[in-house]
């Protein structure tokens, strides 16, 4: 469960990324989180994942009160959560088996486990065949798919994809959609982090509209405006 | 942490070697420097210490006695000698007597027992009988200096009941002088030595971080995501730490293999045609190569750690923030 309580978040200079916001996100849910560039998506995503601190309010995170967090808990509160990024952070000297087992390896998984799981999130993602290739020999959404592969692997609780259709044609935004949903009847919760309302719309899930740090709109259906 | 992450790390720490292979050398080639300069101030240092410890009489105030004095007067000497022992914080045993013929006895001794130094003595013996002080610590010059005078201005009484001076000033021999030069010298070597380390180990610190710097940031991207994947400090540390590890370990084993080197076929050659005499036995006691391994290889490999260990924590301190 994710549960934001008047959580504000300013900058060192004094700007407000997030003003009073009161959020909660069930276990197994499926959200998006919407909104204008600058409106503080990204910043809401970082506070869960401790990448930022919260400045007032209190934030739960799958069990973690992340407003007095201590730094040696962070990494197991991260470990409860998979991130795909906007720009997959995908390492090109490493093959596609590689970059989803580095996920693995860094928090000190066992050789045995990695062999076991890795082939099976491949599977997953349907690129079973591709595992011996580099990440500059795949298209973007075989990349997008790596990166999603690479965030399961570690068995997350959550899953937070943000912007994940932001680089891919329509076609690919569909099979990438079709993903995550497959992602959240696995039992994860979900959360896509974007700024396309065609998607939106398409999918009838619960969105959460942000605007200037703060929640504006938080209801299901699928008749937003862009 | 598991067998399987320790031994991935430091796979990894071996790879961040060969990224920057010639960042790697510039750190092993300055810290094996400054490892081979300390390690030689610490020989030089222990040389002359050694040659120092060999001269027996150094910390010795040697008063003669004149031949003319009377049992009497030798004892009278010797009392006010036992005083200033007694009052001194620098001499543990009372004044040792040695008398002329024991002086003979030691002359032939040094001069392997020649003939005509018998002869000498039989026909007359022309040495002195002395008191010999031994001090406990020489560095404690202004001490050494009164004891002298208060030697200088002992008085005895003469045949006539008269007090007059017991010991004349030239009478009394002493290797102040030089043993405040050789302490001077080798406290100037210690110092230089300290600060050469000092300065050394702070270039060492440099190179290195410069070098394992280069390898964070060759790694940012993979270090970011391991944070944010839910890698400990620990393990995103530890590869960066194994490459600082190795690269003083390896420096430490070159320095130590060139100080052997240096020490069997340069400093002893060196101190043999220096000190050399005519009978081609070296006045300059050196040490085994032997005795200086253990603490030149624990000493070498502390710095290599330490550089090491240090330079990887500094550089990549600013990724580690949570």
């Amino acid at each position: 469960m994710i549960n934001f309580e008047n959580v504000s978040m300013e900058y060192r200079n004094g700007t407000a990324a997030v003003n009073n916001v009161t959020l909660k996100i069930e276990d197994g849910e499926f959200v998006f989180l919407v909104g204008h560039s600058g409106a503080g998506k990204t910043t809401l995503t970082k506070l869960m994942i401790c990448e930022e601190r919260v400045s007032s309010g209190k934030l739960e995170v799958n069990g973690y009160h992340l407003e007095k967090i201590h730094s040696w808990s962070i990494p197991k509160l991260r470990r409860t959560m998979g991130v795909v990024f906007q720009d997959f952070k995908l390492f090109d000297k490493m093959t596609v088996y590689e970059n989803v087992a580095f996920a693995m390896r860094v928090v000190g998984a066992k050789p045995s486990l990695i062999r076991k799981r890795v082939p099976f999130f491949l599977d997953v993602v349907g690129l079973s065949l591709k595992a011996d290739s580099f990440p500059n020999e795949l298209s973007g959404g075989e990349q997008q798919r790596v990166a999603f592969a690479r965030a399961l692997v570690n068995n997350p609780h959550t899953v937070i994809a943000d912007e994940p259709t932001g680089n891919v044609d329509v076609d690919l935004t569909e099979d990438i959609m079709e993903l995550l949903l497959k992602i959240n009847k696995l039992g994860k919760t979900v959360i896509v982090v974007t700024h396309d309302m065609n998607i939106v719309n398409s999918y009838k899930k619960r969105v959460v509209r942000i605007e200037q740090g703060e929640i504006v709109s938080d209801k299901t259906g699928g008749d937003f405006e862009q | 942490m598991k067998p399987s992450t320790f031994f991935y790390n430091i796979g990894q720490g071996f790879k961040g070697i060969f990224r920057n292979s010639v960042m790697t050398v510039a750190s092993v080639l300055v810290l094996v420097a400054c490892m081979i300069l300390v390690g030689t101030f610490y020989i030089v240092i222990d040389t002359i210490d050694r040659n120092f410890k060999a001269i027996n009489d150094l910390n010795v105030i040697e008063v003669k006695l004149s031949k003319d004095y009377s049992d009497d007067q030798v004892a009278q000497i010797g009392k006010a000698l036992e005083e200033i022992c007694r009052s001194s914080p620098i001499i543990d045993d009372m004044p040792v007597f040695v008398s002329a013929d024991e002086h003979g006895e030691r002359m032939k001794e040094m001069f392997d027992d020649a003939g005509w130094i018998d002869e000498i003595i039989k026909s007359g013996n022309p040495l002195r009988a002395s008191y010999r002080l031994e001090f406990r610590n020489f560095s404690d010059f202004d001490e050494v200096t009164r004891v002298r005078n208060r030697i200088d201005s002992i008085t005895i009484t003469d045949e006539s009941g008269a007090q007059t001076d017991g010991v004349d000033s030239k009478d009394i021999k002493d290797y102040i002088e030089l043993y405040g030069t050789v302490m001077s010298v080798k406290n100037t070597l210690y110092i230089a030595g300290i600060w050469l380390l000092a300065i050394l180990l702070i270039i060492s610190l440099f190179v290195i971080m410069n070098t394992i710097k280069l390898g964070v940031f060759a790694r940012r991207n993979e270090i970011t995501f391991m944070r944010l994947c839910g890698a400990t400090k620990a393990m995103i540390r530890m590869p960066f730490m194994v490459e600082g590890i190795i690269i003083g370990i390896f420096s430490a084993a070159l320095a130590f293999g060139i100080e052997y080197y240096l020490f069997k076929y340069l400093l002893t050659d060196i101190v043999r045609s220096a000190t050399s005499n005519a009978t081609g036995s070296a006045d300059i006691i050196l040490g085994e190569f032997s005795e200086y391994a253990l603490p030149l290889g624990i000493g070498f490999l502390a710095i290599g750690l330490f550089a090491g260990i240090v330079s990887s924590g500094i550089s990549l301190k600013k990724y580690l923030k949570a």
